[in-house]
This record gives C-alpha cells, sequence and structure tokens, in this order.
C-alpha cells in the first residue's frame, strides 16, 4: 500500500486548497496517471498517482490540505472503505485547562464528572463549583482523606526535585534526547539513573521543596539535558588534555574565496578543516579510535567527522561520513544542509550517529580560546576559532582536547601541526 | 450588531478581497482600479487583481513603476468626478507617495473654501512572515497616523471586504487599506473552536464560547484581559488567547477593528473599563506606534477605572530580517502576545 502526500508547492503557504478529485474514490489508478489538483496561492498544479492500485481518498475535493499531508491510499485490493471513515466523530469530552486538571488531581475528582461538564473548556472556576457540589467525591487518595495538614503530604513528594529534573528517564513527548550523543557506545545504562523520576510526573508539586526563597524552578529543554549527561559523562570519564596551535589561514580563506565563486557554494574555513582533519586519518589512526578497554582501542576503517552546530535551537553533531574521500564542494553542500535542519529541526538519528572525532566551530568575532569536551567514545575533538588579523597575516587557533588514554602530547602536537600544514599549504586545487 | 460565525461563509480572505473588487467595478461604472502589473494574465503581486483587467478593459489600468505618480493620477481622478482604487505592490512603497497622500490627496478634501469630495482607497499589502526581507515586509501604518482627511483601514478576517470598500469609498476622502500578506490564504470568518465572534459596529469582537448569550455582557470571570489588534495580528492574538486560556486558565477578549485611523472604541469603553488588562498589539516597529496613540486614548477616556497601564506590544525597534530565525525574533509572534499579557497581568 503507497501514500500520496501533498509536496511543497509553494514555501510561501502553510495550507493549500484540494480543488478537485480526478480519479474517483476506490477507482483504479497507473503510476502516471493524474489524480488530483491543488490550489497554492499562486498557482494550480497537478499531483500524480505514483503507483499502480486502487485509489483511496483521505480527503475530500475542496478542503483545506499542507504540505506533506496524506491525501489518498493506493491499496492492492479494492477494500470496501466506508465512505468518511478517516474522520472519527468529532470527540464531546471537553479540554481541560492545565490549572483546572492540577485541581483536579489534587482534589481527586472523578474524570467522568468532569467529562459530562457541558462546556468546551473546563476551567477552574469549574472544577471548584464541581467540588463543591453534593455528590461525593469518589475515592479520593489517601493522604488527603487524612485533611490534617499540608505536611502530611509532604513525603509523598519528592524531597527535591532538581536532581530528579535532570533524570535521563524523563523525556517530554516530542524531543529526542539523543541528539547529542554522536557514539552508540553511551548507552544509557553507563549514567546511573536517579531512583525517582517517576516523581517528576507532577512539575506543579515543586514549589515547597528545596528552592531558596527569589529563586525559582527552570526546567531544562530535553536537548539541555542530554547535553548535560554528555558533558558530564565526559568529565567524569575521560581523562582530557589540551593543546593549540595557531595558524595562518590567509591562503586558506583566499582559497574558501575562490571556491564559494567558482563553485555558486559557500564554502568558509571550516569546511576546509574538516576535510583536512579527515587527510590525517591514515597518519594518526588513534585520534579516530574508541577506546574499549585499558589495552585496546577499536581504530575505524574512515574517518567520520562530526561538526557541532548550535542555531539557538539546541546543539546538534551531525556527521559528515568518509569525509576523506569528499571532495570540498560535497562537504560544504552537506555542511550548509545540516545548517538549514539545525534551523528547523528535521535532524534525524542517521545525521547523528557514528562519529569519530568532531570539530567544533566558534566563529564569532574575538573568540582567541574554546576548549571542546571529548565525547565519550571518541579520543579527539577540535575547536576552531575565528580568524584574527596579526600583524601582516591572519591567523586562527586551532585547539585540540584529547584522551591522554589513547593520545599523548606528542601525538597532540603533531596531529596539530600536520592540520597547520595542510590548512597553510591550502593545496586545495584539486579537491 | 451583525452575527457571524461558521454558516458565513468559507472564502478565502484573498478571493473575499478579490470579489469585493469585482463586485464593485461591476456595480459603479465610476470605479477605476490602478496600478503595477495588474493586468491579466498576471493579476498583480498577490493576485487579488485577477481577472479585473480582462472584464473591465479601460478601467484597470496598468501604471509605470513610480508610486508617486500612480497615486497623484489616482488622486486627480477621484478629484475629477471618478472613484479610484490603487494598488501599491508592497506597504513599503507607499512611502513613495507620501507626498501625494499628505500634501495633495489629504488636503484637496478641504482646502480649497469647501468640501470637495476624493473617494481613493490605496490597498498596501504589508505585513513580514513571509522572509520578504527589510523593504518588503514592514507594517508602515504609524506613518500615516494623525493626517488630516486620511484614514486608515486594515484587512481582517472578520470583516467583509466590499462591504469595507464600500465605507471607504463613501466616505470621500483618501484611506489607506493596509493588507497583511498572511491573511490572503486564511479563511474568512474562521475562529478556533473554542472561540466565537460577533462584530459590535466597525469592531469583531472575539470571545470564548460559552454558549450563553451574545453581546457584551461578558461576566466577569471571563475577562482577564482584553487584546487589541489589527486585523493581520488577529490569528496570532488567537493562538495567543488559546494558550493562556488552555495553560493558565485565563480568558479574554480580542478586538479587532476595520478602521484604525480615526478609531472609535465608544461601544467598548465600558467593557474596555472593567478588563483587568488592556494589552494592544500590532506589526509596526517600536515607538510611535498606533498602539501608543490608542493606549493614550484609553488613558485619557478611562482614567480611574484602567487597573493597569495599557500594555504595549510591537515588532523590535529594528529592520525586518530576511533570514526566517532572525526575523522570527524582530516580529510580533503569538508568544510575544502571551508574554506580555501574563507580565501585564502580574505587575
Amino acid at each position: 500500500m503507497a501514500e500520496i502526500r501533498v509536496p511543497k508547492l509553494n514555501t510561501n503557504d502553510s495550507a493549500y486548497v484540494l480543488l478537485e478529485w480526478l480519479v474517483a474514490d476506490g477507482a483504479p489508478v497507473r503510476g502516471d496517471d493524474v489524480v488530483a489538483s491543488v490550489e497554492t496561492s499562486k498557482t494550480v498544479e497537478e499531483l500524480v498517482s505514483g503507483h499502480d492500485g486502487i485509489l483511496v481518498h483521505l480527503v475530500p475535493a475542496g478542503a483545506d490540505c499542507t504540505p506533506g499531508q496524506p491525501i489518498a491510499r493506493i491499496t492492492s485490493h479494492p477494500a470496501p472503505v466506508a465512505a468518511g471513515s478517516g474522520e472519527a466523530l468529532p470527540s464531546t469530552a471537553p479540554l481541560i485547562t492545565a490549572p483546572a486538571q492540577a485541581l483536579i488531581d489534587e482534589l481527586g475528582i472523578d474524570p467522568a464528572r468532569v467529562r459530562a461538564l457541558p462546556v468546551k473548556v473546563v476551567r477552574r472556576a469549574d472544577v471548584e463549583r464541581l467540588a463543591a457540589t453534593g455528590a461525593p467525591p469518589p475515592a479520593p487518595p489517601a493522604t488527603q482523606g487524612l485533611a490534617l495538614s499540608a505536611e502530611a503530604a509532604v513525603p509523598e513528594t519528592p524531597p527535591s526535585p532538581l536532581p530528579t529534573a535532570l533524570s535521563p528517564a524523563v523525556t517530554p513527548p516530542g524531543e529526542t534526547p539523543p541528539a547529542v550523543v554522536p557514539p552508540a557506545a553511551v548507552a544509557p545504562s553507563i549514567v546511573p539513573a536517579p531512583a525517582t523520576s517517576a516523581a517528576v510526573a507532577s512539575p506543579g508539586a515543586a514549589p515547597d521543596s528545596g528552592v531558596p526563597a527569589g529563586e525559582s524552578v527552570q526546567r531544562l529543554s530535553g536537548n539541555q539535558r542530554a547535553v548535560g549527561r554528555t558533558v558530564s559523562l565526559s568529565h567524569r570519564t575521560i581523562p582530557a588534555a589540551y593543546t593549540a596551535i595557531k595558524v595562518d589561514v590567509g591562503k586558506a580563506t583566499a582559497a574558501a574565496r575562490d571556491l564559494t565563486k567558482r563553485l555558486r557554494k559557500l564554502v568558509g574555513l571550516p569546511d576546509l578543516l574538516i576535510a583536512a582533519v579527515a587527510r590525517l586519518h591514515q597518519d594518526f589512526p588513534l585520534c579516530f579510535a574508541t577506546l574499549l578497554d585499558e589495552d585496546t582501542a577499536a581504530v575505524p576503517d574512515a574517518p567520520d567527522v562530526g561538526v557541532t552546530i548550535d542555531l539557538g535551537t539546541g546543539l546538534y553533531v551531525p556527521v559528515i561520513r568518509d569525509a576523506h574521500d569528499k571532495g570540498i564542494e560535497e562537504i560544504a553542500g552537506e555542511l550548509a544542509g545540516f545548517r538549514r535542519l539545525a534551523q528547523r529541526g528535521g535532524f534525524r538519528q542517521e545525521h547523528l550517529d557514528g562519529g569519530n572525532i568532531v570539530v567544533t566551530l566558534h566563529h564569532d568575532r574575538d573568540i582567541v580560546m574554546a576548549v571542546p569536551i571529548v565525547f565519550p567514545g571518541q579520543a579527539c575533538a577540535l575547536a576552531l576559532t575565528s580568524p584574527q588579523r596579526e600583524g601582516e597575516r591572519t591567523v586562527a587557533v586551532i585547539g585540540l582536547a584529547y584522551d591522554h588514554r589513547l593520545v599523548n602530547g606528542r601525538d597532540a602536537v603533531l596531529f596539530l601541526q600536520a592540520l597547520k600544514e595542510g590548512l597553510e599549504a591550502a593545496s586545495f586545487e584539486g579537491l | 450588531m451583525t452575527v457571524g460565525g461558521a454558516a458565513a461563509g468559507r472564502a478565502r480572505v484573498g478571493e473575499n478581497l478579490n470579489r469585493a473588487l469585482h463586485g464593485l467595478l461591476e456595480d459603479d461604472p465610476s470605479v477605476y482600479v490602478l496600478g503595477e502589473d495588474l493586468l491579466d494574465p498576471y493579476g498583480g503581486a498577490f493576485k487579488i487583481t485577477k481577472g479585473l483587467s480582462t472584464r473591465f478593459p479601460g478601467r484597470v489600468l496598468t501604471t509605470p513603476l513610480s508610486e508617486g505618480a500612480i497615486v497623484g493620477a489616482a488622486s486627480g481622478l477621484a478629484l475629477a468626478g471618478g472613484k479610484a482604487v490603487v494598488e501599491i505592490m508592497f506597504a513599503d512603497f507607499a512611502a513613495l507617495a507620501f507626498d501625494q497622500i499628505l500634501n495633495f490627496a489629504g488636503k484637496s478634501v478641504s482646502m480649497y473654501g469647501h468640501r470637495v469630495p476624493l473617494p481613493l482607497v490605496i490597498r498596501c499589502p504589508s505585513g513580514g512572515h513571509r522572509g520578504y526581507g527589510p523593504t518588503h515586509s514592514q507594517s508602515p501604518q504609524k506613518h500615516f497616523i494623525g493626517i488630516p482627511g486620511l484614514s486608515l483601514f486594515e484587512m481582517s478576517p472578520f470583516h467583509d471586504n466590499r462591504a469595507v470598500l464600500d465605507r471607504m469609498l463613501a466616505l470621500g476622502e483618501p484611506c489607506l487599506l493596509f493588507e497583511d500578506k498572511v491573511l490572503y490564504t486564511r479563511r474568512m470568518y474562521e475562529v478556533d473552536e473554542l472561540f466565537t465572534w460577533e462584530l459590535v459596529g466597525d469592531v469583531a469582537v472575539v470571545r470564548l464560547d460559552t454558549g450563553g448569550p451574545g453581546g457584551l455582557e461578558i461576566p466577569s470571570g471571563d475577562l482577564d484581559y482584553v487584546l487589541i489588534t489589527p486585523g493581520g495580528v488577529a490569528h496570532r492574538a488567537l493562538a495567543a488567547m488559546r494558550t493562556l486560556l488552555l495553560d493558565h486558565d485565563l480568558t479574554g477578549v480580542l478586538m479587532v477593528p476595520s478602521r484604525l485611523y480615526p478609531l472609535d472604541l465608544s461601544d467598548l469603553l465600558p467593557l474596555l473599563g472593567r478588563a483587568p488588562l488592556v494589552c494592544v498589539a500590532e506589526d509596526g516597529s517600536a515607538g510611535g506606534t498606533w498602539g501608543d496613540h490608542v493606549a493614550a486614548d484609553l488613558h485619557t477616556r478611562l482614567w480611574g477605572r484602567l487597573r493597569r497601564p495599557v500594555r504595549l506590544v510591537s515588532s523590535a525597534d529594528s529592520v525586518i530580517p530576511t533570514a526566517a530565525h532572525l526575523e522570527r525574533e524582530v516580529l510580533v509572534q503569538d508568544s510575544t502576545i502571551r508574554r506580555a499579557v501574563l507580565e501585564g497581568l502580574d505587575g
């Protein structure tokens, strides 16, 4: 069975009109048949079936549809489809405001009584009225039944909400906590999980526990909690060291400018750095390795270079795979694609998995040094700062943080010198 | 007082305006439409004038690229007994016609010793949220406030465009009609299922649908705030109202006037005077705004009854960036309005 989805036809519209069905519901279609017309704010476009089979409408003619929405199914068997089966009867249950829900929970009011209220939205005042009416509140929770003092309920709430808020077990739906944890080696089991994660289920219960007066509790985003877990794990488990080198990037930035003109695609120092790092994989395999135990390391066949991107929507580390086989143009293209995804939040796990070294970018003006964390499961992380004038030349600082169990200071210096040589030679002609 | 609702139809706002222009030209042979690139098959940058030139050749005039000349010619046409509707391609370019609007059209109504009618509508597709950048995304309403003899209107999903056009032309004075571009593809007369709306004179009043009787007798339990916004901000205001209700149990009323200047809120003063908070939200950049003007008016007329200063929401004091994520930071979002109401009620 296949689906026909509405493509993005016009970037300015968030909705189109399904103008008409050109093939009737339940009729057979061929792959190249035009089945429907869709109107955007500018044009009418025709949609093609794309598959052979029986067309089943999911959306009536005249309805609004959004880009990506399935409007029809194509089945191989003519199945009887009840008319309008896609549209469930509108639920009669009212919406409940968050404060009202909190009061319902607090008072232990029977949800059935709330659902029976003749309103579209149940508000706190409705719940208060409901609670005041004669009907016996069914089976209030035990602690509420005592109704002696607020203190009686305290043992039921977590002693301090702050540590539990960082618990890896709590992930609000719709967020993707593993986004910043690139290597598969970082299993959640490594992180000691606080036992009382279930207690976080009601954030409304926070006020009377452990927060000093004049301060308030701010819940961290799922992404930030994932960052926190990775950083903590890195600092706890990796004996990191750091070395930085000054690189004359005059030729490299000029080369990037030329490439930008020639390829009609934005090429920058980061793209050149990624390429240069990838080319060192042969000579410095341990810089790309994963420590397995005290005695052994897994050395990868190819450099898969992760790049940090943070456009304010969260920190992501997408990976440029087999970077040694890729030209600058291809790397620049992939990186541009990642930036677009970072902006719109469209990363999939496959973009983020499997990096074996990481390049972090700090292009803001006048940043002179940044110490990146080494991701658990990796050996090295590089940081590139913004180019700055130094007398006649333009320099940037490239820092290398490394797991001292795999890489020694001398290796780090050799690695950085090789990198410097590669960038200063600016032999990007063939790329 | 007219009752609106879902039964009133589901045309898109842009279609409603296009039909309004068709109807206007059909019913009144003295009406002319002028603008750049509005001949078929192109039909104008936003297709609002689609089909007009085919049906009414000779009365739909495509013009050179000169906003000053277009508005000047249209004003002359209106002075000479015709009625003129001008399409400025983007509201930003209305600035190029400022001299004609301020010094010619506005003054011609009254400076000849007796009143001279000048039925002229200047349509201005305005607003951002489309990535068109600093020179094609502004909401320049504030620059035209307070000009003697000039009225400002704004398109809204609640006001039938034909009725608005008729009203403007009947004024016999030059009028600007601001049309937020994001409205063109939205449906007329539709609100979130939680809300209901009705017209009180010129102003669309949207409020929580309690199934109770209409009118302005809104119980105090359902009046935590009042939002006043031009039509283009209405959907963002509704989104904010939904969140304020579901997350914070706060209910409010949204008022969307059709005529922004001069603004008459007399019928609504009793309701505004009872509101714990009045918040005016608009898309123009901060400083010297329409909202400032409304707030000053309300402070004067409701002095002693207002519980708090009128809260103002506008775009940042900034040009409008092209990049979507930067544009979002500068322009008013539903979250901006929600935050303003929460902060306003806290303060």
